[in-house]
């Protein structure tokens, strides 16, 4: 009953409980799409990391997978270090550049491994474990690098390292034939890639056997990823077989990713703290008002002898009316919100295409109903004590007079 | 008059209040009696005491000197738990204004006190429902308090108090807010509830209502 009552007191001011109910779902949605905020990115950089395929990467001292310029420069001795170490099941080595097609440029990288899964070929068919002497080098591109330098598979190109009228600009082009076309998870919206012979980048780049990374597959049943505890502990030990450079496994470089996110978390706390202080003092507001409007009808309660939990029930009971209704308003808001946020972010030309800034979540925003539901009933507590604690003589006195 | 006769034993009862640095002595030094079954009018006119004493009657409030005893039982040391039990299932308390939920029907508001007491839906059904009749607002059962009209309100909030079947019936002028025809219709009412068997204490500045009691006790300056 005093849920009913409860109810029919929600009801009493209807514009008041649908300006309250709207503020609260904004500030429900706010809270749930600040949760997401991040999340998003986390879950989409593991995801492609694991698209990858590779669990640990050998990177320069200090940086990050194409972070700087920096390279391995022996990169061929890594890699047969790596080889002698049972656990290792397979590398990739790659170095990348920028190349031009006439004044086009395209980020080229250079690999070389057997089995690689850091691209898919989607068209035509991979490069060659070796190259040919007298044979044209083979080229792989994106379907961007296709569309903007207009060629098939079966054309030829001519790469060179500068683009026409640089200065100091690399007169001797290498002239590559284009045998495949292939996707790339972690292309940039728009970039042109194109994936060629290892030796022939270290060539165009005159860089010997440097090597930007090399990309390691730890030996595992069916090809799956090894567990995180196995990654850890390869990383440790090569990092001891290699003390000039870096050895992440997947969770070193998800922490690095997770420090680059920090102003981003920092911006989604600060607005979260602020959507819970609304909706506390949102709620705290309306239901004083409330109280304060009833405090005759709360008096006259009290004395046919309601009891003071009685009416710290019915206010609460308010309390978590208005929120249940600004939580199914909010959640569904929140889940739209955040999609469209991520539309717009995603947009950003230095982001990958695959990557994400909010994914909807029930988790996220069932988090953010449970977070708002705490702060409202906190906010509901001080009325309630306030209806309870109503001098009953007095206020009757009041309300006559 | 036995001992167990007395409902309500007020020996040199006070009640002060403190109004910022001031002190007001609403009740001064009371001394009464109600017998079980009688009803007592409390006349006098405003600012005498008289919804004080009410309300020390009606264990809302406690005294700051003297010592109340109501159904035996001694208010003065009385936690606030015990009395809103007391008021809660043995007095039944009719208000000049009404205080009828808005939001609730009729029957919902006769039923509002059972609830608290936890009788049991279909009992209380029953009896909201005999009570509503009782008072002669069978037709007015789903009716919110804004489509009554006063006398038809006041007669709601009567068959409220009586909702946990009290001993005793506290109406603080009752009929203050009604018309004199409206007004005697509930007075009547009122008395009826005293032939059934009620002690009735009422607070009133109309001599004509309150010559419906047994007894009238005047008030002037905050004494009885």
């Amino acid at each position: 009953m005093m849920l009913r009552v409860a109810i029919r007191n929600v009801m009493r001011h209807r514009l008041r409980t649908l300006f309250t109910v709207l503020a609260l779902s904004m500030a429900i949605a706010l809270l749930a799409d600040m949760r997401m905020l991040a999340h998003g990115m986390e879950k989409t950089f593991y995801r492609v990391l694991s698209s990858v395929g590779y669990e640990v990467r050998v990177c320069p001292r200090g940086t990050l997978p194409f972070a700087t310029d920096a390279v391995i420069d022996e990169s061929g001795r890594v890699v047969d270090a790596l080889h002698a170490d049972a656990r290792v099941d397979r590398t990739l080595r790659v170095l990348g550049t920028t190349l031009h097609v006439d004044s086009i440029p395209v980020f080229a990288m250079g690999v070389d491994g057997e089995r690689q899964s850091l691209y898919a070929v989607i068209a035509g068919k991979d490069l060659p474990d070796r190259v040919g002497p007298d044979r044209a080098v083979e080229l792989l591109l994106n379907e961007n690098a296709m569309r903007d330098l207009h060629v098939a598979i079966g054309d030829t190109l001519t790469l060179q390292r500068d683009a026409p009228g640089a200065t100091l600009a690399f007169s001797r082009g290498l002239r590559t034939v284009v045998t495949g076309t292939i996707h790339i998870a972690f292309d940039l919206p728009g970039q042109r890639t194109a994936i060629l012979p290892l030796e022939a980048v270290q060539q165009m780049r005159q860089a010997g056997d440097a090597a930007s990374f090399v990309l390691v597959k730890l030996r595992s049943d069916e090809g799956h990823l090894v567990p995180l505890d196995e990654q850890r502990s390869v990383a440790a030990s090569l990092a001891d077989t290699f003390p000039d450079l870096s050895v992440y496994a997947m969770d070193s470089l998800m922490e690095a990713l997770q420090r680059q996110l920090a102003y981003f978390k920092q911006f989604a706390l600060i607005l979260s703290t602020i959507s819970l202080l609304v909706t506390f003092l949102l709620v705290a507001v309306v239901l004083t008002i409330g109280v304060g409007e009833r405090r005759g009808e709360i008096a006259a309660l009290r004395s046919m002898g309601f009891r003071r939990r009685s009416i710290q029930a019915m206010i609460l009971s308010e309390s978590a009316l208005l929120l249940a209704m600004s939580a199914v308003l909010g959640s569904v808001l929140g889940w739209f919100l955040a999609g469209y946020l991520d539309g717009i972010l995603t947009q950003s030309p230095s982001l990958p295409s695959g990557y994400r800034f909010f994914i909807p979540a029930w988790r996220e925003i069932a988090t953010a109903v449970a977070m708002s539901g705490v702060a409202g009933i906190l906010a509901a507590l001080l009325p309630a004590i306030q209806a309870a604690r109503v001098d009953i003589p007095r206020t009757l006195h009041e309300e006559v007079v | 008059m036995t001992s167990s006769d007395i409902l309500i034993r007020a020996e040199g009862v006070g009640k002060t209040y403190r109004m910022g640095s001031e002190r007001v002595d609403a009740v001064q030094d009371v001394d009464l009696s109600i017998a079980r079954g009688e009803f007592v009018s409390l006349m006098g006119p405003s600012g005498c005491g008289k919804t004080t004493l009410l309300n020390l009657f009606g264990c809302i409030d406690v005294p700051t000197t003297g010592r109340l005893h109501v159904f035996g039982e001694d208010v003065t040391g009385m936690t606030e738990r015990r009395r809103a039990e007391l008021r809660l299932n043995r007095i039944g308390f009719v208000f000049q204004r009404f205080y009828l939920l808005p939001m609730l029907t009729a029957f919902e508001n006769v039923e509002l006190p059972m609830i608290e007491s936890k009788t049991p839906h279909r009992e209380r059904d029953a009896r909201a429902r005999a009570l509503l009749e009782r008072v002669g607002l069978a037709h007015r059962l789903r009716h919110r308090p804004h489509q009554l009209s006063g006398g038809e309100m006041q007669r709601v909030a009567i068959a409220r108090a009586l909702s946990n079947q009290p001993d005793l019936i506290i109406a603080d002028e009752p009929t203050g807010e009604l018309d004199r025809k409206t007004g005697a219709s509930i007075l009547k009412l009122i008395k009826e509830l005293q032939s059934g068997g009620l002690t009735v204490v009422m607070a009133t500045h109309d001599p004509h209502a309150a010559e419906l009691g047994d007894r009238v006790v005047q008030m002037e300056g905050a004494r009885a």
